[in-house]
């Protein structure tokens, strides 16, 4: 008797299926049950309580999302982990804020599935590996985007911010001048320019207010 | 000016749209098309000159799928610099 999860495969295309339930059969999963509609899915969570399901967003009668979404309203005893070609942020973050236990690509190599279904059934979260670079690159975009808005809110310019980049590294005036191929005296204009527009009064008060407004980010 | 900017706007949005959809769609089939060969792996080890095959079909569904993900990147980011600009 294998220590697997038992597993429910809810996906309307119906060779996926059946290529899904023979690897994970043949790595020591039950599998459930197999439904091919959001409806379907829903019957299949109330019958097999316990189980971890593999639940497609795109279905002909109720989305996964909307699946989930029910699920977790049910509080149906079911794990789903969402298996879907979708693989942007709005679909991931979706799915897990509707209550879903794991988010993986149908691309995904069938190892790293089957160890996020073991993840799940003992109570963690999955994410595959493209999707959490995926959200990662989000994450530094809106954190970019904060730092563009507050750039612009202290009227700091392009040149300055490279010098604020390289104060937070160990550098002096004199290397960061050699650095921007400026004289020394230029860079301390600039540093001046960045206390005074930041409100601070020295390189790591300076350094501290940058990452805080998101203009620099740790470790550059 | 601001009329144009949210037509750029529309017109991006739909765009982002159609690429959704389309590798979505393209990356639906080439996950069957994976599973597959993954299947057929499992099922062929007394077959062991088909490996190659199996590879080869593995290897150019993953380039398909990376090239689909950069391309769907690539829009994307065109869009938030239009944002941005």
């Amino acid at each position: 008797m294998s220590d697997r999860a038992c597993v429910i495969i809810a996906d309307d295309h119906g060779l996926f299926r059946r290529g899904l339930r023979q690897l994970l059969e043949g790595a020591g999963f039950l599998i459930a049950a197999e439904a091919s509609s959001g409806e379907g899915a829903l019957e299949c969570a109330a019958a097999n309580p316990g189980c971890v399901m593999l639940l497609d967003i795109m279905m002909p009668d109720l989305t996964g999302l909307e699946v989930v979404r029910r699920l977790n309203e049910r509080r149906e005893d079911v794990k789903v982990i969402m298996l879907s070609a979708r693989e942007d942020c709005d679909a991931v973050l979706s799915a897990i804020s509707s209550g879903a236990r794991g988010f993986m690509s149908k691309c995904t190599e069938p190892d790293e599935l089957f160890a996020a279904i073991d993840l799940v059934a003992r109570g963690g979260t999955a994410l595959g590996a493209c999707l959490a670079t995926t959200l990662g690159n989000e994450v530094r975009e809106l954190d970019r985007h904060a730092g563009l808005s507050e750039q612009r809110r202290h009227r700091i310019t392009e040149r300055e911010l490279e010098v604020l980049r390289l104060l937070a590294t160990a550098k002096s005036p004199a290397q960061i001048a050699s650095d921007l191929y400026l004289s020394t005296k230029t860079v301390q204009n600039h540093i001046q320019a960045l206390y005074r527009k930041l409100n601070v009064g020295s390189r790591s008060a300076a350094v501290v207010e940058g990452m805080e407004l998101h203009l620099i980010q740790p470790g550059g | 000016m601001q009329s144009s900017a949210t037509a750029a706007q529309q017109v991006q949005h739909e765009l982002d749209g159609i690429v959704n959809d389309f590798t979505h769609d393209l990356k639906s089939s080439l996950a069957v098309v994976a599973l597959c060969a993954h299947v057929l792996r499992s099922e062929l080890t007394e077959r062991p000159e088909l490996n190659e095959y199996i590879d080869a079909i593995l290897d150019e569904t993953r380039h398909c799928v990376e090239r689909l993900r950069t391309f769907g990147d690539s829009v994307d980011l065109q869009g938030k610099a239009g944002e941005t600009a």
